[in-house]
C-alpha cells in the first residue's frame, strides 16, 4: 500500500517538474508578447526579406557548390542547396501564409 | 592472398578485394574509380573481364539514381522559378522581383542539376584505362537513362497537370468541395490564381528538357576535356622518360 502511495508521489512530482519546464520554454513567461512578434518581425525583415534575404541565400548557394562540388562533401552541400532554398522562398510563404490569414 | 611480383625475397602480403566493388552510391563509386585508376595510372594492366557484370550493374545503378532523383529535385523547383520569372510566386517576401532576383530563382532551379553533373564531369581525370573508362561509361550510361526518364516523367506530369488537374471547370468542382474548410473568398482567390498560374506548367515542361540537356552534356564534355587533358599529361611524362 505504502509502495502504491510512494508512486503515486513519485508521478505527481514528475509531472509538477514537467509543468515547470513547459512554463519555462514558454517564451511568454521571459518576454512580452509585443516583445515576442517584434523579434519574430524583426527575424522575418532580416533573414526573409530584401538585402539580407538575397546575401544569404546567395553565399548558402556559393557554399552549397564549393563544399558540395569542389570539396565533394555532398552532405554538407545539400544542407546548404536547402536552406538556400528556406531564405529564397520562405519570406513569400510567411507572406502568403498571412494574406491568407487576412 | 597474392604474391608480390617486385618482391625478390618471396614474401606473401595480403592483398584486396579480388572483384571489383559495388558501389552503393555516388562517393563509392568514385571511390572506385578514383582505386582503379591508380592501378591503371602505375602500368599495371588489368584484364578487361576483372569488371563484372554485376560490378557494371551496380556502376549504372548508381549513376541511374543519381541522374533520376537530382533531375526530379530540378523538376520541383522549374515551376516555382518560372512562377517567379511570371510574378505569380514571391521571391525573397516580394513579387516583383528585381533582375537579380529572376537570376536566382533560375539558378536555384538549375543548380542542383548543374551541381550533380560537374560532380560527374570531374571523373573526366579519370578515364585512362580499360576498368577506369568501363566503370565511368557505365556510371554515365545510368546518369543520362535516369535523366531521359525523370523528363519523360515530369513532361507527362506538367502536361497532366495543364489538361486534367487544372482545367478549370474540374477545378471548380473540386474547389467548390472544399468549402466546408475553406472560405468562398479564398477559394476564390485561389481558383483565380491557379488559372493564372496553369500555363507556367506548360513552359516548365520545356524548361525540364533544357535542364536535361545539362545534366547530360556537362558530364560527356568534362569527361571528354579531363581525359584529353590526362592523356597529355601522360604523353608528355612519357616522353621524358
Amino acid at each position: 500500500m505504502n509502495e502504491r502511495r510512494e508512486l503515486a508521489v513519485m508521478i505527481e512530482l514528475i509531472l509538477i517538474s514537467g509543468a515547470g519546464i513547459l512554463d519555462t520554454i514558454n517564451p511568454l513567461a521571459h518576454v512580452s508578447q509585443e516583445g515576442y512578434s517584434n523579434l519574430w518581425a524583426w527575424l522575418y525583415a532580416t533573414f526573409l526579406n530584401g538585402i539580407w534575404a538575397r546575401i544569404f541565400a546567395a553565399a548558402f548557394l556559393a557554399m552549397a557548390f564549393w563544399l558540395g562540388v569542389y570539396r565533394r562533401r555532398t552532405a554538407m552541400g545539400i544542407v546548404l542547396f536547402m536552406m538556400s532554398i528556406v531564405v529564397t522562398y520562405m519570406g513569400g510563404m510567411v507572406g502568403v501564409m498571412f494574406w491568407w490569414a487576412k | 592472398m597474392s604474391l608480390s611480383k617486385d618482391n625478390q625475397r618471396g614474401d606473401v602480403f595480403l592483398g584486396a578485394q579480388a572483384t571489383p566493388g559495388k558501389p552503393k552510391g555516388l562517393l563509392d563509386a568514385i571511390s572506385e574509380i578514383q582505386q582503379y585508376y591508380v592501378v591503371e595510372r602505375s602500368g599495371s594492366t588489368i584484364p578487361v573481364d576483372f569488371f563484372t557484370l554485376a560490378g557494371k550493374l551496380a556502376f549504372f545503378e548508381v549513376g541511374f539514381k543519381g541522374g533520376f532523383i537530382c533531375g526530379l529535385v530540378s523538376a520541383f523547383l522549374t515551376p516555382v522559378a518560372i512562377g517567379v520569372i511570371e510574378k505569380y510566386l514571391p521571391i525573397f517576401g516580394s513579387y516583383d522581383p528585381t533582375l537579380y532576383d529572376k537570376f536566382f530563382a533560375f539558378l536555384i532551379a538549375v543548380s542542383f542539376t548543374v551541381g550533380y553533373a560537374f560532380f560527374f564531369a570531374s571523373l573526366g581525370k579519370y578515364y585512362i584505362g580499360e576498368i577506369s573508362k568501363a566503370a565511368i561509361k557505365n556510371l554515365i550510361a545510368g546518369l543520362v537513362s535516369g535523366a531521359i526518364l525523370k523528363f519523360v516523367i515530369a513532361f507527362i506530369a506538367f502536361h497532366f497537370i495543364y489538361f486534367i488537374v487544372l482545367e478549370p471547370d474540374r477545378l471548380g468542382a473540386w474547389m467548390l468541395k472544399l468549402t466546408w474548410l475553406i472560405r468562398i473568398e479564398n477559394l476564390d482567390r485561389l481558383y483565380q490564381w491557379l488559372g493564372e498560374f496553369r500555363p507556367v506548367f506548360l513552359t516548365s515542361a520545356y524548361f525540364v528538357a533544357f535542364t536535361t540537356f545539362l545534366m547530360v552534356a556537362i558530364p560527356i564534355t568534362g569527361i571528354y576535356m579531363g581525359a584529353r587533358k590526362s592523356s597529355k599529361v601522360m604523353n608528355h611524362e612519357n616522353e621524358w622518360k
